[in-house]
């Protein structure tokens, strides 16, 4: 039986928040995995690996920024700006040398390759800063400084409620970059036939550059946003590894639309299983895959491009 | 490190004047006819060890420090000669826990029959100990364990005699966690919340049997069992707070430990509880990766006292662990390198104890029969081997900042000590029948 308190409105709405919280996190984790399989026809399992990346060196960078300043805006400017930027010229640098070739293999030497960069990477944030888990010092900790604010009974943590917000912006503002501008009219373009847009003189090597780092600083912004919140571990990348795939699975290979609607479904799934039926949340989640499996083996809108 | 001030000779002209322990020792190594083969005098290689820890994963965590500490130890005691100051040990190989089960028991046999190894050493997971020990013991491959928990172990082993465990059962922690809520007014809603495997379920079922025995006006709740490495507790804080209980009772360790006390705090979830008793891993890596996150209300604990607050002043062994330790790695020991060094000093008296009964150095079976029912001193006291198994106290700390430690992140304070007597079953009684006939102190 359900305890009463568990009924309430400010318990619902606080699951609700959590929900949309941990949506947001899975958006930023698994979009850019969709971007670049949708576009550049690469499976690429490590790319929640760079998620767990971001989370470390955003704490790193947090708690060595406190000499220099602690304002709020200048701290969420890093966590924003500054370590996605810094990871998305990483990512350039790694698709010209790491990933260059293994866009020309079968995907399941894709998946074996890129299963190898998440060794790699869990071995370098090893060897960087240890296996001990490190979090965020409070005086440079935006979400312990930020607080919560009383909503409708509910107390709602102000970071988080950016966290979500930031979500919303980029989901939006990759959704007009495709539909608006030239070079996301001509990704989607190579996502239905890349060798005529070769063929049409355009420059694919610069786009792909730019599509791949592109996703992959949008996971390095969901784990420099995740760990004010959180502890960064080296949990960190295979829990986002499995999650983010089953976002994709559910959403659809290739689709933004079905990131955005799988990461809620997941996330409200998630966030009511633990609430009312904890012994089988994750099992919900699972089986919810496998219903999309076997009902629609392509996903919920795997087969309607990229942002159709 | 406590420096063998014994020397071969000294053995070998002693061994008219052993002590009755160890004479007790003697005829067990005599009776059980574990002495037709022999090695002459002590040999001139070192003493080679295999580590099999997790230096992948989440897990690492635990690895990493029990790795410093065998590093740390092994060069203290080869500093001094080695073994009974004349053999020193040798860390030949590592088998990293993260390679999965299969794996490690394949290696384990492949080690065994190359015999380029003279002991196994470590281990962390509950789940791989249950299969690499038996492998191990089939093999007769002489296997020290030194961190898992597992009550099963040699319960369901009970035929093993190349494998001693130097780490309490994980029953201490969680009767020590029962004596603790026993003492406390002021409880009667409970919510419990553990990792979903093995570990975490014993623990619970351990916690609850015996918590309905000595204080059945106590309700537990609600129980909870997030998955290992969960990284979002946010919705679980949630659940937890709105119960309002009176105490929390939790076997999270590790990372998991850390992001869930980290986003409780972050949820106000630790203003909504009495009280907190955290018996994972809960050592001082733990609280130096949370800063000042550590809420006061809650206890920290579990099997054996090793945090390095702990009896620091009045154990001087002790303090020249800690002391060495922050020297060389700049922080304070885990409970990894805790469980480490119990490991290794059991295995210097162990070799002490055997070869001044037989006069030469021990074959696989002899150093393992050595180690049975053997003390050392550790924090908490005299770590005592119940046959193969160690018997660890149960102690618990409050968090402080208050302290003289040269780092600004909390430590543990105002201990609570639980003897290994109140905490463990007699000899020869399976944990779980002991554990639901438990009554009130």
């Amino acid at each position: 039986m359900i305890p009463e308190t568990l009924l309430g409105q400010p318990f619902v709405l606080g699951h609700t928040f959590n929900g949309l919280y941990f949506a947001a996190l899975l958006f930023f984790a698994s979009v850019g995995l969709t971007l670049v399989f949708g576009i550049l026809n690469l499976l690429n399992m490590a790319h929640a690996a760079f998620y767990g990346l971001g989370a470390y060196i955003a704490v790193w960078t947090l708690n060595n920024i406190g000499d220099i300043t602690t304002t709020m805006v200048a701290l969420l400017l890093v966590l924003v700006i500054v370590i996605p930027l810094a990871v998305f010229v990483l990512a350039a640098a790694l698709d010209k040398t790491v990933f260059a070739p293994l866009y020309e293999i079968e995907p399941v030497y894709q998946l074996l390759a890129t299963f190898g960069v998440i060794l790699m990477l869990d071995d370098i944030i090893k060897y960087l800063w240890g296996a001990t888990p490190i979090s965020v010092d409070a005086a440079t900790n935006p979400s312990r400084q930020l607080g919560t604010i009383d909503l409708l009974g509910s107390s709602v943590s102000v970071y988080r409620s950016f966290v979500i917000l930031i979500a919303v912006c980029c989901a939006v503002g990759l959704y007009l970059m495709f539909v608006k501008t030239k070079i996301g009219k001509i990704s989607q373009a190579m996502s239905e036939d890349y060798e005529m847009v070769q063929m049409l003189g355009i420059n694919v090597t610069r786009v792909r550059v730019l599509i791949f780092s592109l996703s992959i600083a949008i996971a390095a912004l969901g784990g420099a946003l995740f760990v004010p919140f959180a502890v960064a571990t080296p949990a960190v990348t295979l829990e986002y590894v499995l999650l983010s795939f089953a976002v994709i699975v559910i959403g659809g290979l290739g689709s933004l639309k079905g990131v955005v609607v799988a990461s809620l479904i997941i996330g409200m799934v998630r966030s009511f299983g633990i609430a009312y039926v904890p012994a089988i949340e994750l099992a919900i989640v699972f089986a919810l895959m496998v219903v999309v499996i076997i009902a629609k083996p392509e996903g919920l809108f795997g087969d309607e491009g990229v942002v159709e | 490190m406590r420096k063998s001030r014994l020397s071969r000779r000294t053995y070998l002209k002693g061994a008219a004047a052993l002590s009755g322990v160890s004479m007790t020792a003697g005829c067990a190594l005599l009776d059980e006819d574990l002495g037709q083969e022999t090695i002459e005098g002590i040999p001139d290689e070192p003493f080679r060890i295999a580590q099999i820890l997790f230096e992948s994963g989440p897990a690492a965590f635990y690895g990493e420090q029990a790795m410093n500490a065998t590093d740390m130890l092994v060069d203290q005691i080869n500093a001094e000669g080695g073994l009974l100051g004349e053999r020193e040990i040798e860390i030949v190989d590592r088998l990293d826990e993260g390679a999965g089960l299969d794996s490690l028991i394949s290696d384990v046999q492949a080690i065994a029959q190359e015999g380029e190894v003279d002991m196994l050493f470590s281990i962390i997971s509950s789940a791989h100990v249950l299969g690499v020990a038996p492998a191990a013991n089939d093999q007769q491959m002489p296997f020290l364990v030194t961190m898992p928990g597992t009550y099963q172990l040699f319960e369901e082993n009970p035929e093993m005699d190349h494998v001693v465990r130097t780490a309490g059962s994980n029953a201490s922690g969680a009767i020590g966690a029962v004596r603790m809520v026993e003492q406390m007014d002021d409880i009667e809603t409970v919510v419990t919340i553990d990792p979903d495997y093995a570990w975490g379920h014993d623990h619970q079922e351990m916690f609850e049997t015996a918590l309905e025995n000595v204080r059945p006006d106590i309700d537990i709740v609600e129980s909870r069992y997030p998955d290992l490495g969960e990284t979002d507790y946010s919705a679980h804080v949630s659940a937890i707070a709105s119960q309002e209980p009176d105490l929390l009772f939790s076997s999270l360790w590790g990372g998991d430990t850390a992001t869930f006390v980290s986003q409780g705090v972050d949820g106000g979830l630790f203003d909504q509880v009495g009280e907190a008793l955290l018996i994972g891993d809960t050592g001082a890596p733990l609280l130096r990766s949370l800063g000042g996150d550590m809420p006061e209300n809650v206890w920290l604990g579990g099997r054996a006292g090793y945090q390095p607050t702990y009896r620091y002043d009045e154990d001087e062994d002790h303090q020249q662990f800690v002391d060495d330790y922050y020297d060389r790695y700049g922080e304070y020991p885990g409970w990894g390198a805790y469980h480490d060094w119990a490991g290794l000093k059991t295995l210097q008296e162990g070799v002490e104890r055997a070869v001044s009964i037989i006069g030469d150095w021990p074959t696989g079976d002899q150093l393992m029969a050595a180690m049975n029912d053997i003390s050392v001193e550790m924090p908490h006291g005299q770590h005592t081997m119940r046959g193969p198994q160690a018997a660890a106290p149960a102690v618990f700390g409050r968090p402080t900042e208050d302290h003289d430690f040269p780092v600004d992140h909390p430590l543990t304070t105002d201990f609570e000590f639980i003897a290994a007597t109140e905490v463990n079953p007699p000899t020869g009684v399976p944990t779980m029948e002991w554990v639901e006939e438990i009554e009130p102190l």
